[in-house]
């Protein structure tokens, strides 16, 4: 499935809209700045992404990229994938596996853990970019 | 035949001129970052952090049997030797911990199929120098960790000795 040229069939977070910005701009996004190579392609080293902090009401889906504390270093915000879900814990992947470490390792974070969702990607890569 | 450039679209203008924004807001106000690594930006891992916290660890339990207790000042000397004995015992297991959980990946278990036990009991081992003051409790600590250390450089295909501070 495309969207504006860009596939969303790894991601279901798009390129930023001027409402995610005018959102951002009201504080109801927060803005963070993406470091390493664990989620490439959708995500590189450099890129900005605007997230939505947790609220009670807001629902986890398998797909969602999230802002995570790290389970054994809770100063270390991390950026990964939704994988699983299980009542309580989340599982939370890398997209570039051989890069990063995660749930294979950590097994399952708690929810608690989970700070934001990523709502769009702002990077100089454009939609129509290989 | 002339090759023509793409004109770029209004919404790869608006995102360029975003980013733009971002990143020079980036110089007065950084965005926090999150890590899209392993432990942290360098992911580097060496099983020499552990074995330097442990050798700490046996000095520390060398220095404290070695202290006259009867010498002036001695009892403030004894605590502080506990106290960093305890720290660097701490420590090695914090540095355990890391490899443990953010190096060591499902097919490195595959390999070893004893490392969980491997690295339960070397936690566990640094946690026993904690509660007492024994040589014979730091030195299983320390080859605790040296077989660590081969399992590790085994991983990476590499021979890499293994080298005391304090032979």
């Amino acid at each position: 499935m495309r969207f504006l040229g860009f596939s969303l069939t790894r991601s279901l977070v798009i390129f930023c809209t001027g409402r995610e910005v005018v959102l951002w701009a009201a504080r109801r996004r927060h803005r963070y700045r993406v470091v390493g190579s664990s989620m490439e392609p959708g995500l590189v080293d450099g890129d900005f992404v605007l997230a939505a902090r947790i609220t009670a009401d807001m629902e986890l889906m398998v797909g969602d990229l999230v802002v995570a504390r790290h389970p054994h270093q809770p100063d270390l915000q991390i950026i990964k994938r939704v994988s699983r879900l299980d009542e309580a814990m989340v599982w939370i992947a890398s997209d570039n596996p051989d890069q990063g470490t995660d749930s294979r390792q950590w097994g399952p974070v708690d929810n608690s853990h989970i700070t934001a969702k990523v709502t769009c990607v702002l990077s100089h890569r454009t939609p129509n970019a290989p | 035949m002339p090759i023509s450039r793409c004109e770029p679209t209004n919404l790869e203008i608006a995102m360029t001129l975003t980013v733009r924004l971002f990143e020079l807001l980036d110089r007065n106000r950084p965005a926090p970052t999150v890590s899209a690594h392993c432990d942290g930006p360098c992911g580097v891992y060496d099983p020499a952090s552990a074995r330097i916290a442990a050798e700490a660890v046996l000095s520390m339990t060398k220095k404290i049997l070695d202290l006259d207790l009867s010498a002036e000042g001695a009892h403030n000397t004894y605590i502080r030797y506990v106290a960093i004995k305890e720290s660097e015992a701490e420590e090695t297991k914090r540095q355990l911990d890391i490899l443990w959980h953010d190096y060591f990946k499902p097919e490195h278990l595959e390999a070893h199929p004893d490392l969980h036990d491997t690295f339960w009991k070397a936690v566990k081992q640094a946690s026993a120098t904690k509660v007492s003051v024994s040589l014979d409790a730091a030195n299983e600590l320390l080859a605790q960790i040296e077989n660590i250390h081969n399992i590790f450089w085994a991983t990476k295909g590499r021979e890499v000795p293994w080298v005391l501070a304090n032979p």
